[in-house]
């Protein structure tokens, strides 16, 4: 068991490599100098060879993302260019935030998910499935930053029930657990629960559904087997399938947020991301993307060793 | 005969569908004594395994109507709550299904399985429970069957699954065994030794057994009585070496002629039935047989009067047995 864990931790990391590598080179290939932003149009060309000498720019390119990589994994990922600051310190502040609003997401996103898509696939093709379906679909398909809008309208400006912006009264951004703070996160959790809500919806009903089909429910209803003994079944069949999903979902909340964390102007990574795309910050950039995708390489790692650990049929070899 | 085991009379299960009802069971009698072994015959989708799980409602209730009465063990069956229902099946009546790959539940061990029904039913502690399934496997002749215990069904061959499952299905010692084709995914000498096991088993344990399949030599080998599907009635009902000898209902006889059986003539021609069986989808009041056969009169076309009893045979033809 720890053997094939370790294994597909080795695994992983050729993967890690590799999205490293694209983090790295995607700022290099983007047009633009990354200096342009610092350095003023009109600056002589030996102080751009010092900023440029200073930030390690003059050397290969190959020889730049070891550096980086290796610098990176004693947690230094550079200072930003803007405010001169560590990258990383900022980044982990941001990425507790956006951690904080996808478990939130998660949390309703999914739990709502599992019960409608259970009552759907439970009650299939009944009036109960039909709203089901309806809301996974309504849920997928209105563009999260409008319906963020639309709350922010409702909610905060019209009714007056909820902030819209920030994460917190006194702006400086330190987190706790009191209503004063948890109030902030309602609206922008909500906006980004409807498209796992709907997906997880549409997972669980198909998944559960087809499971409730197959002969082996019904013997286990021959076996005087009860309603909660037999859902005992079902979830176990059910969750390799739902998990792998979900695994997914949640990368995508965590690395999806731009749009919403901009509405609300939630301080998590995706807030700072459109602020070093604005402020042609390389550094940051770099940063953020290579923190949210080795978070996404982790998750699916975990979802792999999860779901070979519920599925005896998955081989662990 | 004593008070019966199992008592169905004039069972009729229609089927909700989107194109329209589905009259799968449409008038079976069936009677089974304690320890008796009937064999139900009939070719494929006449209704025998319907019939089988309405003896346990195991069909979807809201899709599914069943009408006329069922008493195993003196109980009404059709009238029984959620809780007593659950309490009948796998206590009182328990089921061997056709293709044990299907029926477990494959994230689950075998031993896990038998466990839980285990713990269902008498309520005892897991390690009880878990002396009770060795105890099974052991006696369905399971080689190394503590090691079986901690296997899933895909790490088991067609045979051992099947064995498996009779070991779950007799965990609680039922009164009543329902065994739908028990062997006929199974390769044919396997064939032979869980039959052979079935058999053996239920002569120990004392229980009715109604057996399912299509195989004639089958139900000879196995049975005590015999009872004859065509198109969702039984249509003729025996012991099975009466029958077998002398079968009185035209569908019996043509069935019984397409067969290679003991003592049969192996020159004789095998005849098929001409043309096929009814579609459901309709309510057939008349003999749903009259366009296949041969005896057919006029009043074959009229509904189709209830079976008549005629010593220990039963039959459902508006001919009389004389008449043959
Ligand atoms: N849940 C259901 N809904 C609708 N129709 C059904 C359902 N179950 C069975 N039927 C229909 O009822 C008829 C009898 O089916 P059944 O499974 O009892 O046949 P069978 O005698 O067991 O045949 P086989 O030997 O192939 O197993 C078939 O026409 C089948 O299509
Ligand atoms: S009732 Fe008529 S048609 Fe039906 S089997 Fe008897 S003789 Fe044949
Ligand atoms: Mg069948």
């Amino acid at each position: 068991m720890f053997a094939f864990i370790f294994k597909r931790i080795l695994y992983a990391i050729p993967i890690a490599l590799a999205v490293a590598a694209v983090c790295f080179s995607l700022v290099h290939l983007a047009p633009g100098d990354p200096l342009t932003a610092v350095i003023p149009a009109d600056a002589p060309a030996e102080v751009v060879a010092a900023i440029k000498q200073a930030y390690g720019m003059d050397r290969p390119l190959v020889v730049q993302f070891g550096a980086w990589v290796q610098r990176a994994l004693q947690g230094d990922l550079g200072l930003s260019v803007a405010t001169g600051r560590p990258v990383m310190g900022d980044i982990a502040l941001a990425l507790g935030n956006t951690l904080l609003l996808a478990v939130a997401a998660a949390v309703i996103g999914f739990g709502g998910g599992i019960v409608l898509g259970t009552l759907a696939a439970f009650f299939n093709g009944r009036w109960i499935d039909k709203l089901a379906t309806a809301i996974a679909i309504t849920g997928v398909s209105v563009p999260h930053y409008w319906l963020g809008l639309v709350l922010v309208i409702v909610f905060s400006v019209q009714l007056d029930w909820l902030p819209s912006m920030g994460a917190g009264a006194d702006g400086s951004g330190e987190w706790r657990w009191d209503w004063a703070h948890l109030q902030y996160l309602v609206l922008p959790a909500v906006t980004m629960c409807f498209i796992p809500m709907g997906i997880v919806t549409r997972t669980v009903r198909a998944t559960v559904a087809e499971i409730l089909n197959a002969e082996f429910v019904s013997a286990l209803r021959a076996r005087g087997l009860g309603a909660l003994a037999i859902t005992r079944h079902v979830a176990k069949n059910a969750a390799p399938t739902v998990l792998s999903v979900m695994g997914l979902q949640f990368g995508y909340l965590l690395g999806g947020s731009i749009l919403v964390e901009t509405v609300f102007s939630w301080p998590g990574t995706g807030f700072l991301l459109n602020t070093a795309i604005f402020q042609r910050d390389i550094p940051l950039l770099q940063g953020i993307i290579l923190v949210l995708a080795m978070f996404f390489v982790a998750l699916n790692l975990l979802v792999d060793v999860v779901q070979t650990l519920l599925d005896p049929r998955i081989k662990r070899s | 005969m004593s008070h019966p085991m199992v008592e169905v009379r004039d069972l009729r299960v229609t089927f909700r569908s989107e194109e329209g009802p589905i009259y799968a069971v449409d008038g079976v009698d069936l009677d089974l004594a304690p320890g008796e072994t009937l064999a139900l015959l009939g070719e494929s989708g006449c209704g025998k395994s319907v019939t089988m799980k309405s003896l346990m409602r195991l069909h979807p209730a809201h899709k599914t109507r069943i009408e006329g009465s069922i008493r195993i063990a003196g109980e009404d069956v059709l009238a029984m709550n959620a809780g007593a229902l659950s309490r009948l099946r796998g206590k009182t009546v328990a089921m061997v299904f056709q293709e044990p790959m299907l029926a477990f539940d494959p994230v689950f061990t075998i031993g896990e399985q038998i466990c839980e029904a285990v713990r269902r039913h008498e309520g005892c502690s897991g390690a009880d429970a878990r002396a009770r399934a060795l105890e099974m496997l052991e006696r369905v002749q399971i080689p190394s069957a503590r090691k079986r215990l901690d296997a899933y069904p895909h790490e088991m061959s067609g045979g051992m699954r099947q064995r498996a499952m009779i070991a779950l299905a007799l965990s609680c010692q039922p009164k009543v065994l329902l065994a739908d084709e028990p062997t006929t995914a199974l390769d044919a000498t396997v064939q032979i030794q869980v039959l052979l096991l079935l058999k053996e088993l239920q002569r120990e344990m004392g229980m009715s057994m109604i057996f399912v399949t299509h195989d004639v030599g089958v139900a000879i080998e196995v049975a005590d009585r015999t009872a004859v599907m065509y198109a969702g009635r039984v249509i003729e009902q025996g012991p099975i070496d009466s029958v077998m000898r002398a079968p009185w209902h035209p569908y019996t006889q043509g069935l019984l002629a397409a067969t290679v059986h003991p003592g049969m003539d192996r020159r004789q021609a095998l005849n098929a039935i001409p043309g096929s069986p009814p579609q459901l989808t309709r309510r057939i009041p008349e003999c749903a047989f009259a366009p296949r056969c041969t005896l057919a009169s006029a009043s074959c076309h009229d509904p189709l009067p209830p079976a008549r009893m005629d010593g220990d045979r039963l039959l459902r033809c508006i001919q009389p047995a004389s008449a043959r």
